[in-house]
């Protein structure tokens, strides 16, 4: 399960925007919040990462949206995690000196 | 699409122990072999940072026309050093299967809430302000990442410090001032994940301001004036929130409206009258 | 997953979400000016600190930043909130950009080298050394400049040489840099520099970047760009890429191109536009000559109708050029769409890729004409405009001239008129310009590298502000064959050894940025100027001065040219009393300001083809002027953001809307350009079978010897390795951070590769930066370069690839 939230950037027009907070509501996926102005947050529920990057991009290309900003993200699976072949191998890492913020 | 994954390069030996419970502090039996120290939990929770910075990437990544995602027959990465942990993935050979995956969520979980007590000593306030320091080149420079990061997803930034998380000892404190959308901008790691090699190094006699505090009080007792100026700290409670090192949290959290009781300091303050030459 | 636990971080998710939704209420009302730099437009007050403006040391884009000093040294650095350029915000080259004044290796005392090893002199005899060696063969000394060199340094270099020696083998590295977007403009609009400006970023619609990695080389720009995403504005990124950087992250379309295929392309949206009609007749009409290239090609081609540029461009089809480039027939009607569309604002964008081409003109040519073909010019936010990497190349390498063909104003000195003009403002005898262009910066390093007996070799060549031994392509054949050249005479000035001072033979140790005054000229035509805040370290001095002293010392031996036809010596100053202020003595040096005397000699030059400079007294008061800056009846002085556009411009003829009124044809038209398609010099074959690209870093400034110096960036990114894409890692059996070969036909260098990291390469290409001088690899490049612009093409030629084992 991977849920994860946005925040849509609204177009101007309330038409638009309208129709944009209407195709989210549509969708069982996503929870729709208040918005803020024309800024409004939204919770995806998705099945895995695939699934998500899915919706990410189905939002993305909702006519008339602006910017989508990733606001949180929880990845979480009640298996251990298989895809670890998926990742990339890194480099050696020298040992950070630091820590802190 | 492509997914980067990082080698935890925290020093663990570095660390201080935490005396806060963590879902995950009874696994350290799982540690890596090679892991020289034992707390697991940091692994647990740097993987969970690692995968959901690989997610955020994800989500965000390139184009998918701009890369091949043939990783399969990925070359096997060459051996790390003996202080570093492993990458992700000799995790997974080494047990880490078996360790529950800790969240993003979970970690926020941690944070304190509102009324519980805080404990400040000079001492961890002392070390909250070298903690600070660190990772400056003088005070008022961008702090330095002191992590690995997605060299390509700057974006997946947001998954921690949009709202400050705390991991241990560990802060990674929200942003201080309005977002942009570039963080790598101004914001670059302590050490590189790339390639390095030995480079030329030649020492730096820069001697850079430090920090102009700390605020003076009227009377004992009374709140101290904001012993710094506020330039690119917009929210307070960035540094002095919940979600902020222990040393300089406030200790009174729930009062949301700093600039109530602490005022600018006059000598610090932001007038500045016009531009010498 | 439990219910209760999905539950409980559904509202943790929502909860971050409106918190950052709520973050940016400002984005519910309509963006209204410029947003206000977190901290508020104040600088901070810090005890014991004075602030004081400068612009950056490094890039083209001319941030301000205020510099803090205390106990005379340099403490802390900001972005300077009254600067329109970075309203308040630096990158993090800029945040560290005090640093680069306090490695420990500093250059502190002049050296000369004395059976092969480099041994402290004093000035007096270093000045002496180089006069002498001028004195005894002027006419094979060359001078090597820079784009780093400030308006006064590179006018007294120019002048020195063009008005003194009588000798124009003056060259700046900004030849390697930004030539073909000169004789880009040239030979478009009949004059050089972007007729607009960095306001395009703030309205443009769509941005479209032809093989600009904007993310990383000019990062304040880029957020000035996208962060107006935040603010609720649409803007549309497309990234015309030879590979995927931290700009195509951010970008809507991505799309990847073949090397060299930027000029298919280009013909390929003006075949578009001709097919759809969708072209725009009236401003054609009104505004453009069709132009073709000739036969041989030339820099200003012939006259064409429009038949023929119809018939011209007919050639490049959507299916022909998605062969040639590599993009989909799709992509390509994406890029036809978009600018047949007259209601968006496309704003293009380019640097390197564009301009290191062996096509250069050609390419900035074809840029410029589908945005005057489709109409996309001359509106806030629409048209086209190149971005410069040094600090005044603009200002200093193109304003005053410091060009072998070149004199002070956009003058020739193969022009007669223009000779006459600039000997009359220097009151220098008729007849003493040379008239011959010198050497161009390829020409002079090959004849540098020449033996002396060769035909107009250059035996004594000084180097100021640059660093050739790293940035030169070819290194092999253009710098390292001094070595073997005992006569050779190399005088560097310069702030840390460099892989350029390695050969040298005199060093110079030179005043850095704030150690100085200065002014610089960025990529929008805005001419800055600050004042020294600190002492330079040890004995190191201006690199004006440098010249001014080496010129005093000629006079002194007797070389005539140092004298103009009064007799008086060609950089003489007289203090209020009419008393010679001795300049050429280091310890008179500050009594006046030199930069403000040069300066404004110099600006009676700007006039000639309307390109006003600001009195200096205005620049000391602003944050930058954009020329021309035109004093108007109350006695103040305005700048100009759009050249040629009627409104903007005072010298346009009102009524005219555009007029470009230095056009070649001499009737206010620009030219709208057809050049074909040509392949590249060298291309991938069974023996070196990769595309090798070069460029830079967010961390690292060019050559690297100053940001190297700053251990924050050097840490970050300690060294050069190659960026190779999975699949042929895979092939080669190379992993992640092993070691490769790279050779080349020229040369070969091992590195470290890097696998998923910045950037990626497509497949059959590869990345190295060039900034690390412990791998140089420009030993590998070509130094083929366009055959009008004389620019070197660094970012293509064919390698093989060896895992070393």
């Amino acid at each position: 399960m991977w849920i994860s939230s946005f925040v849509v950037t609204l177009p101007e027009s309330s038409e638009a925007s309208a129709s944009i907070q209407n195709a989210l509501a549509a969708m069982p996926v996503f929870e729709v919040g208040v918005a803020q102005g024309r800024r409004l947050p939204v919770v995806l529920q998705a099945d895995d990462g695939q699934d998500a990057r899915h919706w990410h991009e189905w939002v993305t290309e909702l006519p008339g949206v602006v910017h989508v900003e990733v606001a949180f993200v929880s990845f979480e699976s009640e298996s251990s995690e298989s895809g670890n072949d998926e990742f990339s191998p890194a480099l050696p890492i020298v040992a950070s000196q630091d820590r802190g913020v | 699409m492509r997914r980067t994954d990082y080698e935890n390069n925290l020093r663990i030996d570095e660390m201080k122990s935490t005396n806060r419970s963590s879902p995950s502090s009874n696994d350290s039996s799982d540690a890596p072999a090679n892991v020289t120290t034992k707390p697991s939990r940091w692994i647990t929770f740097v993987c969970a940072c690692i995968m959901g910075l690989a997610f955020v990437g994800f989500l965000l990544g390139i184009r998918p026309q701009s890369t091949p995602p043939s990783v399969s027959k990925a070359p096997e990465m060459a051996d790390s050093t003996a202080a570093t942990v492993k990458d992700y993935r000799s995790l997974g050979k080494t047990g880490a299967s078996r360790i529950p995956v800790s969240l993003i969520s979970e970690l926020k979980f941690l944070k304190p809430d509102l009324f519980s007590k805080v404990d400040r000593t000079d001492e961890m306030k002392a070390d909250a302000l070298a903690d600070r320091a660190k990772v400056r080149a003088y005070d008022g420079a961008p702090p330095m990442v002191p992590h690995p990061i997605d060299q390509q997803s700057a974006a997946s930034c947001l998954a921690c410090h949009a709202q400050g998380i705390v991991i241990g000892q560990r802060v990674a404190t929200r942003i201080s001032h309005p977002h942009y959308t570039s963080c790598t901008q101004c914001h670059i790691e302590t050490s590189t994940s790339g390639p390095n090699e030995p480079a030329l190094v030649v020492e730096n006699e820069f001697a850079g301001i430090d920090r102009s505090g700390p605020g003076v009080r009227a009377l004992v007792g009374s709140p101290p004036v904001i012993p710094h100026t506020t330039w690119m700290r917009t929210d307070c409670l960035s540094c002095h929130g919940l979600v902020a090192r222990a040393g300089i949290r406030t200790t009174h959290p729930w009062l949301s409206n700093c600039q109530q009781c602490h005022a600018p300091s006059a000598e610090l303050d932001q007038k500045y009258a016009s531009i010498p030459h | 997953m439990t219910h209760d636990r999905r539950a409980f971080i559904k509202s943790t998710a929502m909860a971050a979400a409106t918190s950052l939704a709520a973050k940016h209420t400002f984005a519910a009302d309509p963006p209204s000016g410029p947003p206000v730099p977190p901290g508020g437009n104040e600088l901070p007050q810090v005890p014991g600190v004075v602030w004081n403006k400068a612009p950056c040391r490094f890039c083209g884009t001319g941030c301000h930043v205020q510099v803090g000093v205390k106990d005379g040294r340099v403490v802390a650095v900001t972005g300077d909130r009254q600067a329109e350029v970075n309203k308040g915000l630096l990158c993090v080259k800029g945040y560290h950009t005090g640093m680069i004044l306090y490695g420990q290796d500093r250059l502190r005392t002049p050296m000369l080298r004395k059976n092969g090893q480099l041994v402290p002199i004093s000035w007096e005899e270093a000045i002496n050394v180089i006069a002498e060696r001028i004195n005894a063969s002027p006419e094979t000394f060359a001078f090597y400049g820079s784009g780093q060199w400030t308006i006064p340094e590179g006018y007294a270099a120019n002048k020195f040489m063009k008005g003194g020696l009588a000798n124009n083998h003056i060259e700046p590295n900004a030849r390697l840099c930004m030539a073909s977007a000169v004789t880009g403009y040239i030979s478009t609009y009949g004059v050089d520099e972007p007729y607009n400006c960095f306001d395009d970023l703030d309205h443009c619609d769509v941005l479209l970047l032809w093989g600009n990695n904007f993310a990383e080389m000019h990062p304040v720009l880029f957020s000035r760009v996208v962060d107006r995403r935040l603010r609720g504005e649409k803007v549309t990124l497309i990234d015309l890429t030879t590979r995927t950087t931290r700009t195509s992250q951010q970008s809507d379309h991505v799309m990847l191109m073949q090397p060299q295929s930027d000029l298919a392309i280009a013909n390929c949206i003006a075949n578009q536009l001709i097919e759809r009609n969708a072209w725009d007749k009236e401003f054609v009409t009104k505004h453009c000559n069709f132009r073709g290239p000739g036969s041989p090609q030339t820099l200003m081609g012939e006259p064409i109708s429009l038949e023929q540029y119809q018939s011209s461009v007919a050639d490049y089809t959507v299916e022909k050029v998605a062969q040639i480039s590599g993009l989909s027939v799709e992509q390509l009607r994406l890029l036809g769409d978009v600018f047949a569309d007259k209601n968006k604002k496309i704003t293009s964008l380019w640097c390197m890729g564009m301009n290191q081409h062996t096509q250069g003109t050609a390419i900035n040519n074809l840029v410029h004409a589908i945005h005057l073909l489709s109409g996309h010019w001359g509106k806030i936010g629409d048209g086209p405009q190149s971005l410069t990497g040094q600090p005044s190349a603009c200002g200093t390498v193109r304003e005053t001239g410091t060009l072998a063909h070149a004199l002070p104003g956009d003058l020739r000195v193969d022009d007669e008129k223009g000779r006459h003009i600039t000997e009359d403002i220097w009151k220098l005898p008729p007849g003493r310009i040379n008239p011959k262009p010198g050497y161009h910066t390829v020409q002079l390093w090959e004849k540098f590298c020449s033996p002396s007996s060769a035909e107009g070799a250059i035996n004594t060549i000084w180097v100021q502000v640059t660093n050739p031994g790293q940035s030169l392509p070819n290194l092999s054949k253009l710098f390292d064959k001094k070595a073997e050249l005992a006569d050779k005479f190399l005088i560097v000035s310069d702030v840390y050894p460099t892989a350029t001072t390695a050969l040298a033979d005199l060093v110079l140790p030179s005043a850095l940025w704030v150690e100085k005054n200065g002014m610089f000229g960025n990529s929008e035509r805005r001419t800055q100027q600050w004042f020294r805040m600190v002492e330079p370290p040890g004995e190191a001095r201006d690199d004006c001065w440098q010249i001014l002293a080496v010129a005093h010392r000629l006079l002194e031996l007797g070389h005539a040219g140092m004298k103009d036809r009064d007799g008086q010596f060609i950089f003489q100053q007289l203090d209020e009393n009419t008393q010679q202020v001795p300049v050429w003595d280091w310890s008179q040096y500050y009594r006046i300001n030199v930069d403000e005397r040069l300066y404004e000699e110099y600006r009676a030059f700007s006039n000639i083809k309307h390109k006003h400079l600001a009195p200096y007294s205005e620049l000391v008061k602003s944050r930058g002027l954009r020329w021309p800056v035109v004093e108007q009846a109350d006695g103040t002085y305005q700048e100009t953001r759009y050249r040629f556009v009627e409104g903007s411009d005072p010298f346009v003829k009102p009524g005219s809307g555009f007029q470009f009124y230095h056009s070649v044809t001499k009737d206010d038209k620009a030219f709208l350009w057809f050049r074909p398609y040509v392949p590249p010099p060298e291309m991938p074959d069974s023996e070196y079978p990769f595309w090798l690209d070069t460029g830079r870093v967010l961390e690292h400034w060019h050559t690297g010897t100053m940001t190297m110096r700053v251990p924050q960036l050097r840490r970050a990114m300690p060294t050069a390795y190659v960026e190779i894409n999975r699949e042929d890692a895979t092939a080669l059996g190379v992993r992640n951070g092993e070691r490769v070969k790279l050779t080349t036909r020229r040369g070969e260098l091992t590195l470290v590769a890097w696998v998923d990291g910045r950037a990626s390469c497509p497949p059959g290409h590869v990345f190295v930066p060039f900034f690390d001088e412990q791998k140089l690899i420009n030993l590998l490049t070509l130094e083929a370069h366009c055959p009008f612009s004389k620019e070197p093409d660094y970012k293509k030629c064919a390698v093989r690839i060896t895992k070393i084992t």
